[in-house]
């Protein structure tokens, strides 16, 4: 499933949290055989973060952050086989004075794997599995600080009968996120509406079949229906959610540089006693490609979500998002912004989350990269009595990266 | 039917080109022995000329275009067309030729009220219907391209330069908002 289903883009993403914001250039890495390649690379993150913790009275705390992530690229590329592993650990050291924020130091890390098979033949076989071990979460409901490890398996079965033209695929989906405490006790008191974290943790199931129909070589017509279960450990503190989804649209190139998606459908939750409802479904996007320069997309989507809690359960969206990459010489210029506005479902809390991040890179070799990038994160409700639901946050980092 | 056979793609790649003219030469100067045509054509002398002008004028357009597929022939390289063309070439040459030549005799007969203008006008008219049907014939040769397709075959696709890498209709959502929930929330 694409977000909505997205194996590949959440996994990609949360990779990258674990790493950088960038793809970076690699060296020329170990000959693994006849079409295997092994890179080998390691990363230092130096920068500040002014929400490491919030202090009793509720005001942030700033700190110093390191990140020592080393890690290691397998890329194995045979005609009936091909297979991408990429692992790397993250030791986050916080820098701060202040026992409670350096007492936050400690691993993360994540790992992908993917294996595509007889991708060129008609019948195919795409397994991919992605873990991410992280402070960082999807869960937009989850108010406590946590460690969220969360696992993602897709498998896909795509059939193109006739050359490749038309392309039916048939794929399933299986998502585990458990949640660790992290940090100080985030409900201090003992407040019963405050459940050990990982109370929160939950199973979830998707399949999706999807037609797409190349009517040019590089657009497409696209026609998908996938459902999803999300079956949470304890449903005393999470509500077990089913849905639908069912999106069609075309996608793919409107000239050689302009790039179009357009789909829209509908979705609703169903089964689910506690939740009832269904909504409209977009997804718009424009984007301006000139290979190795310039890369820029501007979208928009309308989609709704599970997530856990009971009154934070199900919540629909509007997301606007720009993505720029903009190559001059040895550097690269990024701008990354997203503004989403969140309207929960039981009890009407609302709220946007602004996010824009403005990065750049130098390539010094082929093989060593620096760069430094910015994130600020806004996030506010109707509900402001949540403070993880209400704040600001102020990240800014320089890294060196050396890939071999 | 006409005077000659249609000659078509692929009826032979070396064509003696005087048979053909020689053929167009002798039927017209027999044509009075052996066509039925009527005794007279109801015009008079200057509408003749009149009508004889714009038949010749027509055939030199038409030689135009069958030299402009001898062109193109030529141009593809393709050795099955261009024998086909010239084939028709020659014979519209050569009923050109003997149609100018009538048109000088239509003249001289009607400037003397000779009744010899009507063989002469009706060779002209003969010669036209020839020359459109050779002009047709030419524009439907082909060549080997359309049907010779072996190891030597080549396709060149030329893909238009800086396409984006990988494929464009498998469209992703952008990566989802990630949040960190502050460790020691005061939230009660």
């Amino acid at each position: 499933m694409r977000r909505r289903g997205t194996v590949g883009s959440l996994a990609v993403a949360l990779a990258a949290l674990a790493v950088s914001p960038r793809a970076l250039a690699d060296g020329d890495g170990f000959k693994i055989g006849e079409a295997g390649r092994l890179h080998v690379y390691g990363q230092v993150n130096a920068g500040y973060d002014s929400n490491a913790l919030f202090a009793s009275n509720g005001t942030p705390v700033g700190s110093g952050v390191m990140d020592f992530i080393p890690g290691f690229k397998l890329d194995v590329a045979g005609r009936m086989l091909s297979l991408k592993l990429d692992a790397n650990l993250d030791y986050k050291l916080y820098l701060s004075s202040q026992a409670t924020a350096y007492n936050l130091s400690r691993l993360f890390g994540g790992a992908t794997l993917g294996f595509d098979v007889n991708k060129d033949g008609s019948i195919g076989l795409e397994l991919t599995d992605a873990f991410t071990s992280s402070p960082n979460t999807t869960s937009l409901s989850l108010d406590q600080s946590s460690v969220s490890n969360y696992n993602v398996l897709n498998l896909a079965i795509p059939w193109r009968p006739g050359g490749g033209a038309l392309t039916i695929t048939g794929s399933g989906q299986w998502i585990l996120n458990t949640f660790e405490s992290y940090g100080p006790p985030a409900c201090p008191g003992g407040s019963t509406t405050c459940s050990s974290v990982n109370d929160f943790n939950y199973n979830q199931y998707g399949a999706k079949l999807q037609g797409k129909w190349a009517f040019l070589p590089r657009t497409a017509a696209v026609l998908e229906a996938s459902y999803f279960n999300r079956a949470p450990s304890n449903t005393t503190v999470s509500i077990p959610v089913q849905g639908v989804r069912v999106l069609g649209g075309a996608v793919g190139l409107v000239t050689s540089h302009l790039s179009a998606t357009v789909e829209g459908g509908w979705g609703s939750v169903i089964d689910t006693p506690q939740v009832t409802g269904s909504t409209w479904l977009a997804d718009v996007e424009v984007g301006y490609t000139i290979e190795g320069s310039i890369d820029a997309r501007l979208g928009w989507i309308h989609d709704f979500s599970a997530d856990v809690g009971t009154a934070y359960a199900v919540y629909d969206y509007d997301r606007v998002y720009l993505a720029l990459r903009w190559v001059v010489n040895r550097f690269t210029l990024k701008l990354d912004g997203s503004w989403q506005y969140v309207k929960y479902i039981l009890n009407d809390v609302t709220g946007p989350i602004w996010q824009v991040t403005p990065a750049v890179d130098c390539e010094l070799a082929r093989w060593l990269i620096v760069g430094a990038f910015y994130t600020y994160t806004d996030r506010s409700t109707s509900n402001s009595s949540i403070p993880a639901f209400n704040y600001s946050r102020n990240q800014i980092f320089g890294y060196v990266r050396a890939t071999w | 039917m006409g005077f000659w056979p249609g000659n078509r793609a692929g009826s032979g790649l070396d064509v003696h080109r005087s048979l053909p003219v020689a053929l167009v030469v002798g039927a017209l100067a027999a044509y009075p022995a052996v066509a039925q045509v009527p005794k007279t054509s109801g015009l008079t002398g200057a509408e003749m000329l009149d009508k004889a002008d714009k038949d010749i004028v027509e055939m030199k357009q038409s030689l135009k275009q069958v030299l402009q597929r001898v062109s193109d022939a030529r141009s593809e390289n393709d050795i099955v067309k261009l024998n086909c063309v010239n084939e028709k070439l020659v014979q519209v040459k050569g009923l050109l030729k003997v149609a100018e030549q009538a048109d000088i005799g239509l003249q001289e007969a009607v400037a003397r009220k000779d009744e010899g203008a009507e063989s002469d006008f009706a060779k002209i008219g003969i010669a036209r219907t020839k020359v459109d049907q050779m002009r047709v014939e030419a524009q439907e040769c082909i060549g080997q391209l359309a049907y010779v397709v072996d190891e030597k075959t080549q396709v060149e696709v030329e893909v238009p330069k800086d396409l984006p890498t990988g494929d464009p209709t498998s469209w992703s959502a952008p990566p989802p908002v990630m949040v960190r929930p502050p460790p020691a929330s005061p939230y009660q």
